[in-house]
């Protein structure tokens, strides 16, 4: 019943983790900016009979009325990096807002693989990082969960 | 000064990522200063060897599908496929490049359909154009399935084949005649499968795969970045003006 008040005790581990996943933040940013730009440049490599075509990024799963997924990542990954950084800082009401969104962001993360995996057929290496990076997130906010409660 | 330091960190990452993704967009031919360089020993040979190959190779459908000046100097013959995504794009490109260039460049289109996964109406669609093409409109259903391919490439063979009539209908043909030369045209089979066999001859395993002047393919970036197909069709305009002002005999030698 005292979980919202235990913030206290656990002081130094809660920082540590939402500092990691800050940093962890900025690889998922780096990654999606580094999509998002591809999207935009539009250079897609040939497709070739080994490899077949890139169908991830360009398959019609890959843009939301036009925005493409990995800016909407990418803003995600910013409000994640700021949300864990604040937190890191003292500011642990937000780690709550976190992992919501982390949550969610998992969630979505574990649809898009399963479109690669069984509806699109192909995978795309940056966008597996970036599920990576997701995980990762909502690993970290589970991990200072079960710190939080020893 | 502790409670400003993660918005300071945080304002930091944010112009970071901007400036970061601006820079990123903005890189682009960063090596085509080396297009000619690389002419090693080696290259040469090989572009030897893919002349000697391209010699050798059958002709395609005659005629071709051809757009520009038939006796123009530059040439670009593609092979594409209506499902390739990297086809569309270029399809995009060398619309810009017959802006620019005009009448100077012929153009040819081949039909190189592959046999992956995704590509299920590629070969379909190819039978459609050139079913089109039977009733004198090659190219308007060429760009209709370009222009269109995110739609007719997920659907399903029966719906992609009802797709590619309804474009047949807007393109303003005879649709009786349309539906038979694509199912069971025999021109429409032959010229496609001559299309295949060229490519097929030339060895190439990727779409679009360009022969610039029957002499080299086009490289991957130079498929992809408009700037270096420029480069390429502008260092060949240059090589078909210099031989007869200066060295008309040795120009065997010279490269």
């Amino acid at each position: 019943m005292s979980t919202s008040n235990e913030n206290l005790n656990s002081t130094s581990k809660v920082a540590i983790i939402p500092l990691l996943a800050a940093l962890v933040a900025l690889v998922g940013l780096g990654d999606s900016i580094y999509l998002t730009v591809e999207h935009y440049k539009n250079e897609i490599p040939p497709c070739s009979i080994v490899q077949g075509c890139e169908l991830v990024l360009t398959s019609p799963y890959a843009e939301v009325y036009g925005v493409p997924l990995s800016l909407l990542g990418a803003l995600a990954y910013f409000i994640a990096f700021a949300l864990a950084l604040l937190t890191a800082f003292g500011n642990r009401s937000l780690w709550k807002i976190y992992g919501i969104q982390v949550i969610l962001m998992s969630l979505f993360t574990a649809w898009l693989t399963y479109l690669q995996a069984y509806v699109i057929g192909a995978f795309c290496q940056f966008c597996l990082l970036s599920a990576a990076t997701t995980f990762t997130l909502l690993l970290l906010f589970i991990v200072s969960k079960l710190f939080r409660t020893k | 000064m502790n409670k400003n330091l993660p918005i300071f960190i945080i304002v930091i990452v944010l112009i970071a990522a901007i400036i970061g993704g601006v820079a990123l967009f903005r890189n682009q031919g960063s090596g085509p200063i080396n297009s000619n360089s690389n002419n090693s020993n080696k290259a040469t040979k090989q572009a030897a060897a893919f002349i000697d190959v391209l010699n050798k190779a059958p002709q395609g459908a005659s005629p071709a599908w051809t757009k520009g000046d038939p006796a123009a100097k530059i040439t670009l013959e593609e092979f594409a496929d209506f499902s390739c995504p990297t086809c569309a794009n270029f399809h995009q490109t060398l619309k810009e490049i017959e802006k620019s260039y005009g009448q100077k460049i012929k153009i040819t289109y081949r039909h190189f359909p592959l046999q992956i996964k995704g590509h299920e109406n590629s070969y379909n669609a190819a039978r459609a154009a050139e079913a089109a093409g039977v009733q004198g409109r090659f190219w308007e259903m060429q760009n209709m399935l370009f222009s269109n391919q995110k739609v007719w490439t997920v659907q399903s063979e029966n719906d992609a084949r009802n797709t590619f009539i309804d474009y047949a209908k807007s393109i303003g043909i005879d649709v009786e005649k349309f539906k038979e030369d694509m199912t069971n045209g025999q021109v429409t089979a032959a010229r496609v499968a001559s299309d295949m066999n060229r490519g097929k001859a030339l060895d190439l395993n990727s779409t679009p795969s360009v022969i610039l002047n029957g002499s080299r393919l086009l490289s991957n970036e130079e498929v992809i970045k408009i700037d270096l197909l420029r480069q390429a069709i502008e260092s060949e305009l240059q090589k078909s003006a210099a031989p007869p002002a200066s060295n008309s005999n040795s120009n065997q030698n010279a490269q």
